[in-house]
């Protein structure tokens, strides 16, 4: 299968129903390296080539990752299919900015790969929409115990897995979720309850990990240490934290309804006016306005469109998918242009009631 | 905003120094900053300050440097880590373990592993890694219920307030020393460098 093929077919993180979901998708990534090797960072390019064969050759057998996986060497992309991995959350932006001797190995489906290379050797990373850790750790421990027959990790008995940055050493898990929260941002609650978040050693980032702001209300909450807790201690605690979170946001909309219905109804008319006439739409901004849309179609008051068809504007308006449905580099001016025509088009029949 | 040490160039650093609790706004331009011996990239790195910890070592300009170790393996030398936040290799562990036990306990919940093992490390007893042991944050019940006065937050769960242990208060301080660098507030973490420092005088 080629990245064509993959670029065509849905993502592993958005749903592709109708479902409304607060929560988007969930995430699990493991940290590991080899003995005896330096890390990536420190090993230099040449060495980097020589372990990226010596992994290559067991993730190819390695039967979690699919008969035949999708194989890519990060020396050998263009600008564009590094953005469309990105923004598809198969590769990091720190691996994005690779070359020799990093890659990625995945299965067709997207749902389970390996970045190689990255700040660890080994990055493997399991995702699925919805709330589903639990079985995204069942996969990943599978795909793990699956390469560690045939590669020795890095490990020592106190510090657990080792990895090149101490903040990743024990278990080398970050487990995360994606909430989709605007009904608090229209409350004024936002912060408080990410402030809150911070304080019980909980991570968050935005809608394309770390370093990126919170375009459209998108949200990642992972566990912040990785060290002196199980796998499935460190994974109960997010669940119970997710779970809060998304009650929460139920709630704010449920008082959006009751005590801001005007709010509510600007936001997502301001929303439905602008994507429906605007001639330039940056890409953030395209992320806010769908936002807004989503919350009025989750709350009736957007008709005539569909969850499905929002979730697929909100990975097709990126930078990368837009530029590889154009088959060559459009210049960020030109890229607005297209979006708002773009948007516009997809939202045609869409309306407020 | 002009320069204060040239006063010519335009300032584009700004840096807040703490000195017996009263703060003072420095302005300086790059070239003067960096001739008054101030290295932008790792001043602020979180490795370097838990580091500086390690070593006892208070901070500004003025303090002795810290004896550079390497790593026998790799060669990586605390200098690259402190500039980088990356070790070189999974021996660097053992290398600059003294260093690391201050800055694991500035990062994580715990000191010891206790999770999945490989199948070639030699068998552990099996409580050992069963028991959950996360001790709460002691900032937890207070940053939980606080900043929100709607009927859901005060639904939260909270777990009963009882006097911090000393050892509990300083993770917590280090924690907010992680947060205060990762949010530039470095105010804050110069008093929080300092607060640390008194709790724990002989690091």
């Amino acid at each position: 299968m080629s990245l064509a093929r993959m670029v065509e077919g849905p993502t592993a993180w958005l749903p592709a129903g109708s479902d409304a979901a607060i929560i988007v998708s969930s995430r699990i990534r493991l940290a590991r390296n080899l003995e005896g090797a330096a890390f990536p960072g420190w090993a230099g390019e040449a060495e980097c080539a020589r372990l990226q064969k010596q992994m290559l050759s067991v993730l190819r057998a390695s039967p979690a990752l699919g008969e035949a996986p999708l194989v890519f060497d990060m020396e050998t992309l263009t600008t564009i299919e590094r953005d469309v991995l990105r923004e598809r959350h198969l590769i990091s932006i720190d691996l994005a900015h690779k070359g020799l001797g990093s890659g990625l190995v995945a299965r067709t489906d997207e749902s389970l790969s390996v970045m190689i290379n990255e700040e660890d050797h080994l990055r493997l990373q399991a995702m699925r929409p919805g709330f589903s850790l639990d079985e995204l750790w069942r996969e990943i421990n599978t795909l793990d115990d699956q390469i560690e027959e045939k590669l020795r990790y890095a490990y020592s008995h106190t510090l657990g897995y080792l990895t090149a940055c101490p903040s990743n050493v024990g278990t080398g898990l970050r487990a995360s979720v994606m909430l989709h929260i605007p009904a608090l941002r229209l409350m004024d609650e936002t912060e408080p309850v990410l402030k809150s978040l911070a304080a019980m050693d909980i991570a968050v980032r935005g809608l394309c990990g770390e370093g990126t702001d919170a375009a459209g209300n998108m949200f990642q909450i992972s566990n912040q240490t990785t060290l002196g807790a199980s796998e499935t201690d460190l994974i109960r605690r997010l669940q119970a934290i997710v779970t809060e979170v998304a009650t929460h946001e139920e709630n704010a909309r449920q008082r959006l309804i009751e005590e801001r219905p005007a709010r509510l109804r600007d936001v997502v008319g301001r929303a439905y006016g602008i994507v429906r006439h605007a001639g330039v739409l940056p890409s953030n901004e395209a992320l806010d306005h769908l936002s807004a849309l989503h919350l009025g179609n989750a709350l009736g008051i957007l008709k005539g469109t569909d969850i499905a068809v929002l979730n697929k504007l909100l990975l097709w308006t990126q930078p990368g998918h837009l530029q590889w449905q154009m088959g060559r580099p459009v210049p960020p001016e030109e890229r607005d242009e297209l979006r708002a025509r773009m948007v516009a088009e997809a939202l045609r029949s869409a309306r407020l009631v | 905003m002009i320069c204060e040490c040239c006063q010519e160039n335009e300032a584009t650093i700004h840096l807040t120094q703490v000195i017996d609790q009263n703060a003072r706004e420095v302005h300086l331009c790059a070239a003067c900053a960096e001739k008054n011996g101030l290295n932008l990239q790792s001043a602020m790195s979180l490795p370097e300050m838990l580091f500086d910890l390690a070593a006892g070592k208070t901070g500004g300009a003025d303090s002795p440097a810290m004896p550079e170790k390497s790593c026998a393996q790799c060669h990586l030398r605390t200098s690259d880590f402190k500039k980088n936040g990356r070790l070189g290799c999974p021996v660097c562990y053992e290398s600059f373990a003294g260093e690391l036990r201050q800055v694991l306990a500035g990062m994580q919940c715990g000191p010891a592993h206790k999770g999945k093992q490989p199948r070639h490390a030699p068998p552990v007893p099996a409580e050992a890694a069963a028991v959950p042991k996360v001790p709460p944050p002691r900032r937890k019940r207070k940053a939980a219920a606080a900043p929100d006065t709607t009927p859901e937050a005060s639904a939260q769960p909270s777990t009963p307030a009882k006097a911090p242990a000393p050892a509990v208060q300083r993770k917590a301080l280090e924690r907010q020393l992680a947060e205060a660098i990762r949010t530039e507030n470095y105010e804050e973490a110069a008093r929080l460098r300092d607060a640390l420092q008194q709790e724990n005088p002989g690091a």
